[in-house]
């Protein structure tokens, strides 16, 4: 008898709970998503002379179009993902000022960031914290999203679900993570030091 | 009343239950609060193909925190203290089931977001740790399926005070019964 009542009961709280997800559904504004919609491949694009980011006290100027440390350029063209940012390619729109936005854990981000980049994922992305660092990328702007690198870094695909939900246009991903960045010498900050990159 | 019963109710039950149900509660909290990341997270699992069956995905983001929070809330208070507890026990064999099948897969690298945005004794990358952890878990919802929410537990408030009119009304029915002559 009181193992009947007990299975009625589990079941009894669990149809509550989900007649009470259900309401919750009803009354959220912004649809649960769960992948981002098809984007166009990312082009690399031409060197520009005018780089509001590549500021020479913080960052490095580097022409990566004529490298001449083999080693090196294939570092910054290792493979990526199909439709994700070589590193080259992402150093390159660093260059011309397009912003990064990092999807790994914070206390990832404060150890070490690209420099310049804002802390977004789907943790943080409704926080207070989360909005206000989205409100200072408008949403015509290039942006590049980056976490631990792969074909499994679901964190950067997550949090450019999320901003194309907000009408964020020109977003890519990153192919490779964080540590190949900071391994290539390109320009990174952490909550102490800005470290100037020099590849 | 026995001493034993009431020191069981205070040493044992009652912090089990407020342990257990509180933890619940404040993990279902977290989530509720950021459904979306809940969603990536059960997403990130690879339990179900998420293009075939996203909607069971939704589904669950919306169902399971609720769930939570509901025998959470039960549970610390102590009605249908049973009832609770199993339900909370067989999410965690559930999730002790999704744990294993991140770590056996060596293609699937998952987050927890088991406490929302707060990692609770283990990190928040799926690993051993979260697995022993829902085992140990595991321990006062036994206890709590075997001897119930206490003394303490508006469950006992409840019988004690429906006892006598169960009792009243038993002895009716046994009248009844007799004055049809089906019985005896």
């Amino acid at each position: 008898m009181k193992c009947m009542q007990t299975i009625t009961g589990v079941l009894a709280i669990v149809g509550l709970g989900y007649l009470a997800g259900v309401g919750h559904s009803l009354v959220r504004t912004k649809p649960v998503i769960l992948g981002a919609s098809p984007m166009p491949a990312p082009a690399p694009k031409a060197p520009k002379a005018d780089n509001p980011q590549a500021d020479p006290a913080q960052g490095q100027s580097t022409d990566m179009g004529i490298s001449t440390d083999p080693a090196f350029d294939a570092r910054l063209d290792a493979p990526v993902p199909e439709g994700m940012l070589t590193l080259r390619q992402a150093h390159q729109m660093w260059i011309d000022g397009a912003y990064f936005v990092d999807s790994r854990h914070k206390y990832e981000y404060d150890a070490g960031r690209v420099s310049g980049a804002a802390h977004l994922t789907a943790e943080t992305f409704f926080t207070d914290a989360g909005q206000a660092e989205m409100q200072t990328i408008p949403p015509d702007a290039q942006v590049v999203i980056y976490c631990l690198g792969g074909d499994e870094c679901e964190a950067s695909k997550n949090t450019l679900a999320l901003l194309q939900q907000y009408g964020y246009t020109n977003l890519s991903i990153m192919g490779v993570g964080y540590d190949e960045w900071a391994a290539a010498g390109l320009p990174t900050d952490s909550d102490q030091t800005t470290e100037e990159g020099s590849p | 009343m026995s001493a034993l019963r009431w020191a069981e109710s205070v040493l044992l039950q009652l912090p089990m239950r407020i342990g257990l149900g509180g933890l619940f509660a404040y993990a279902a909290f977290m989530k509720i609060g950021n459904v979306q990341a809940f969603a990536f997270s059960i997403k990130g699992f690879k339990i179900v193909d998420a293009d075939k069956h996203g909607h069971l995905i939704i589904s669950a983001a919306y169902t399971m925190p609720w769930v939570e929070m509901i025998a959470g809330v039960l549970l610390v208070l102590g009605i249908w203290t049973r009832a609770a507890a199993l339900t909370i026990g067989l999410m965690l064999i559930f999730f002790i089931a999704a744990l294993l099948h991140v770590i056996f897969s060596p293609e699937v690298d998952a987050d927890c977001s088991c406490f929302g945005d707060m990692n609770l004794v283990c990190s928040s990358t799926v690993g051993w740790c979260q697995v022993i952890r829902d085992i140990v878990m595991l321990v006062p919802v036994v206890y709590l399926l075997w001897r119930g929410g206490g003394i303490l537990a508006f469950d006992t408030l409840f019988e004690h005070k429906c006892a006598p009119e169960t009792a009243a009304q038993g002895s009716k029915n046994a009248q009844a019964l007799d004055d049809d002559g089906i019985r005896g």
